[in-house]
């Protein structure tokens, strides 16, 4: 083993400035080996909890009480490790993150004096969960996102005015779409799905489907290559789309709505 | 730049930014409550010094915005957008595509050819193998040593060593924002010397563990004298405090008295920007 090159008089040889670079390295490596193991200090009492998250299941919670009804467009941000309520003030079945494949973005779609009701990434779908208020940030989307099953067609809408509508691909009769209410999980970039530039996952799963390709069976809103299964029932339970509404479903804030009718 | 960057690169100490959630007011502080608050993009301080850039404030309770498409010609700092907000009690900031020291590595010198020659025949051998000499000790409690990393992530690191990346760090995006006395940031695709980094947590005032060349503190948050509150995005410590740079930074004053009953309207959630990830869905 060769020794160390040492310092010259106000000057770092490049083995020095080797060192420094490995070292850097070292440390990005074993960050990288340590991501998503981080929790918030001080909360110990969520450790038990179990997280709610596209490819968990979470028992008790709440299902939503109006899975057709629209809201008034406000998502908040969980900023932190936060306990997940049956209802406000009562006791805790699960939690939520401050990330899920990006930022934690929720829709809210009920509120009462110091709570808010979200729904949640977590199976079973149409499960909700209540979050205190003051311990999340209030933003509001401005979109609602529309599908019909029957139609097959997807409705975007902006500040209550329609601002385009395409045909999509639903799911075949043995891998159907689920129907509710449900929200923009991500956006991610998928070198193993190149299908389509952009998937957004939803906060949905199918509903005959445990498992697909590895994954947890989650929805998400995609194109497809083959513009011909457009107006068809041809997926595994996704929504696929054309690239032109895709374009415009990628500026969609995260926590945006997603209602899934039969129409 | 040279100078700078070696010097960087060479700092033994770790630097740890430390943050402290410090409460500088006083009660009698609530009687000079600032009524202004303010935005501002990215700033730093020491060798490379920026101004805030773009700065945006609001002192009548109305709401500025501004928007920036890249910064200054600079040795240190881009980025590719930027867009700033203040309100009465809000304000916000969205960075796009944030570089730091890019193109530094250019000008440091080739590494020695003992080192190149052993990363080339590197294949199952261990650390003893690469002509380090005494490597300094990684000072993170748990952390494994050099001589404890299996032979496929010495080659990871050889990929590090004679393939020097672009930037000392770069970033996605960063979105800060606070409202009253609570606020929080978004950070998306971090990385430190060309590696993704994951970001644990954005709790407030989160430093990543400690590093050589970077220390960075996610979410520092700062309750100020005269009653505002500050959210900065990633602030970044270059050289054990030789060079800081902040990027994103938020600060809301107590809310203006309101002469108008009209109510400060919720803020716009962002558009997201794509995550590269691997999650099979059900196509």
């Amino acid at each position: 083993m060769a020794t160390t090159e040492r310092r010259d008089e106000g000057h770092l040889s490049g083995t020095t400035i080797v060192l420094g670079l490995l070292c850097a390295g070292v440390i990005v490596w074993v960050l990288n080996s340590m991501g998503g193991q981080a929790s918030e200090p001080g909360t110990p009492d969520l450790g038990t909890l179990s997280a709610s998250t596209t490819k968990t299941t979470v028992a008790g919670a709440p299902r939503d009480p109006d899975p057709g009804h629209a809201t008034d467009g406000l998502v908040v941000r969980v900023p932190k490790p936060l306990a997940l309520r049956s209802s406000p003030d009562g006791p805790a079945f699960g939690k939520i993150g401050p990330r899920q494949f990006g930022p934690t973005w929720l829709p809210v779609i009920h509120q009462v004096d110091g709570w808010v009701q979200v729904l949640l990434p977590s199976r079973p779908n149409g499960s909700t969960g209540w979050l205190r208020s003051d311990q999340v940030g209030h933003e509001v989307s401005p979109y609602l996102i529309r599908v019909h099953l029957a139609s097959r067609s997807l409705e975007l809408s902006f500040e209550d005015r329609l601002t385009g509508s395409w045909p999509v691909a639903v799911g075949a009769p043995a891998t159907p779409t689920p129907v509710g209410r449900t929200f923009v999980l991500g956006s991610i970039t998928d070198p193993g799905q190149p299908y389509s530039p952009v998937i957004l996952p939803l906060g949905m799963h199918s509903e005959t489907l445990d498992t697909y390709g590895g994954g947890p069976g989650t929805v998400a809103l995609h194109t497809w290559p083959d513009s011909s299964v457009f107006g068809t029932a041809a997926s595994h339970g996704c929504v696929r789309v054309t690239s032109e509404a895709l374009d415009h479903l990628t500026a969609v804030p995260l926590g945006t709505l997603v209602l899934i009718d039969r129409k | 730049m040279r100078r700078d960057l070696k010097a960087l690169a060479g700092t033994a100490v770790v630097v740890t930014a430390t943050a402290s959630f410090a409460v500088l007011a006083g009660s009698s502080a609530v009687d000079a409550r600032s009524t202004t608050s303010s935005a501002y993009g990215v700033s730093a301080a020491g060798g490379l010094p920026l101004d805030k850039t773009p700065y945006v404030e609001s002192s009548d309770g109305s709401t500025h915005t501004t928007s920036q498409v890249e910064l200054p010609d600079n040795p240190l700092l881009s980025l590719r957008a930027a867009t700033i907000s203040a309100g009465n009690d809000s304000a916000s900031v969205q960075l796009l595509d944030v570089g730091i020291g890019q193109g530094g590595f250019d000008q440091l010198p080739e590494p020695p050819d003992e080192l190149k020659d052993a990363c080339a025949g590197l294949r199952d051998a261990g650390s003893d193998d690469l002509p380090l000499g005494e490597v300094p000790e990684i000072p993170v409690p748990g952390f494994p040593s050099l001589d404890d990393l299996p032979a496929s992530d010495l080659q990871e690191l050889c990929n590090l060593l004679l393939t020097p990346p672009d930037s000392v760090l770069g970033v996605d995006a960063v979105h800060v924002w606070c409202q009253g006395d609570t606020g929080a940031v978004d950070v998306a695709n971090l990385k430190v010397l060309g590696q993704a980094v994951d970001v644990p947590s954005t709790a407030p005032n989160t430093s990543l563990p400690a590093n050589p060349l970077v220390g960075i503190t996610v979410n520092k948050q700062t309750k100020n004298a005269d009653g505002s509150f500050t959210v900065e995005g990633l602030v970044i410590d270059l050289g054990d405090g030789s060079q800081t740079i902040t990027l994103g930074s938020a600060t809301c004053a107590k809310p203006a008295a309101k002469h108008h009953a009209s109510p400060t309207p919720t803020p716009t959630a962002p558009s997201p920007t794509p995550v590269v990830t691997t999650h099979p869905v059900t196509g």
